[in-house]
């Protein structure tokens, strides 16, 4: 079954490099939708339903931290899970955010073979070559 | 800025450049004199934690087009500077996260401003490269230049 994903960089670089990677490494994708903020995503997640979010942490208006917080207070945004895709390598970050419910915590650069076994974790499939 | 910081500066980025721009750095000779760009670009990112500073990261517009187009799989529109000068932005803090860890490890938590980037004018662009805690690395025959600094540190 095909999914939705939601992802959040202030850099459209790299919000296109996690998409197409995403695509790369064999994930099955309906749509991906795009944000370059927090604020932008929680806008666009009140349009559309996603299967997983893929958010950087230092962005503008609202960072990453910011809007996993948000989600959480959300009755309905609260269970879609959020991975975090970061150049930030501290195990304190990380620990804390697991803390505050984030599925998953992937620092770049990333393999496709690294966000593929991520995402179908998270999503509960399986890949098959 | 210490040798083995910068020796640190440049490892990290040439690891970082190869995995997410496919291209590769090797320092530049001391008798390096590339001929002068049209223009440049500078990329920065300031950071806060045990110690805070920011990761200067500079080079021509032209190898920043190539840049791009490693790292999207495609050829972005020359006259697309945004792509160009985010593809930057975006090597820059993947470079900056790795740095901080490397330097520090992995149990401090930094945190990164967004980085940001200008057009550089070629008299800043030397006196940059001139600079003795600068980086002056060389990419597809192009150089690229890195300049970490440290609150507190002396730099000359």
């Amino acid at each position: 079954m095909p999914y939705n994903m939601l992802i959040v960089d202030d850099s459209a670089t790299t919000r296109r490099m996690i998409g197409k990677t995403l695509r790369l490494a064999g994930v099955d994708i309906a749509d991906i939708h795009e944000a370059a903020d927090g604020r932008q995503a929680l806008e666009l997640l009140r349009e559309h339903w996603v299967d997983l979010i893929l958010t950087d942490i230092n962005m503008p208006v609202m960072n990453g931290v910011e809007l996993v917080e948000t989600m959480y207070r959300d009755g309905l945004m609260q269970t879609i899970p959020v991975v975090i895709v970061s150049t930030e390598g501290s195990v304190t970050r990380i620990d804390q955010l697991k803390a505050k419910g984030v599925a998953a915590y992937l620092r770049k650069p990333f393999t496709p073979e690294e966000i593929r076994n991520v995402v179908e974790e998270i999503l509960g499939v399986s890949h098959e070559n | 800025m210490r040798t083995d910081a910068r020796e640190v500066v440049e490892a990290v980025f040439s690891d970082v450049l190869g995995r997410l721009g496919f291209m590769f750095a090797e320092p530049a000779e001391q008798d390096y004199a590339p001929a002068p760009a049209n223009d440049y670009l500078l990329a920065r990112v300031a950071f806060q934690g045990p110690f805070s500073g920011a990761l200067l990261l500079a080079a021509p517009s032209d190898l920043c087009l190539e840049l791009s187009s490693n790292m999207l799989g495609m050829e972005p529109a020359p006259e697309n500077s945004a792509i160009h000068g985010d593809a930057l932005k975006e090597l820059l803090n993947v470079t900056c996260g790795n740095v901080l860890v490397a330097l520090a490890g992995e149990e401090p938590v930094f945190d990164l401003s967004p980085p940001e980037v200008a057009e550089l004018s070629r008299d800043d662009w030397e006196a940059l490269v001139r600079h003795t805690a600068s980086s002056l690395l060389v990419v597809e025959d192009e150089p690229i230049l890195l300049h970490l600094y440290r609150e507190g540190e002396a730099t000359s």
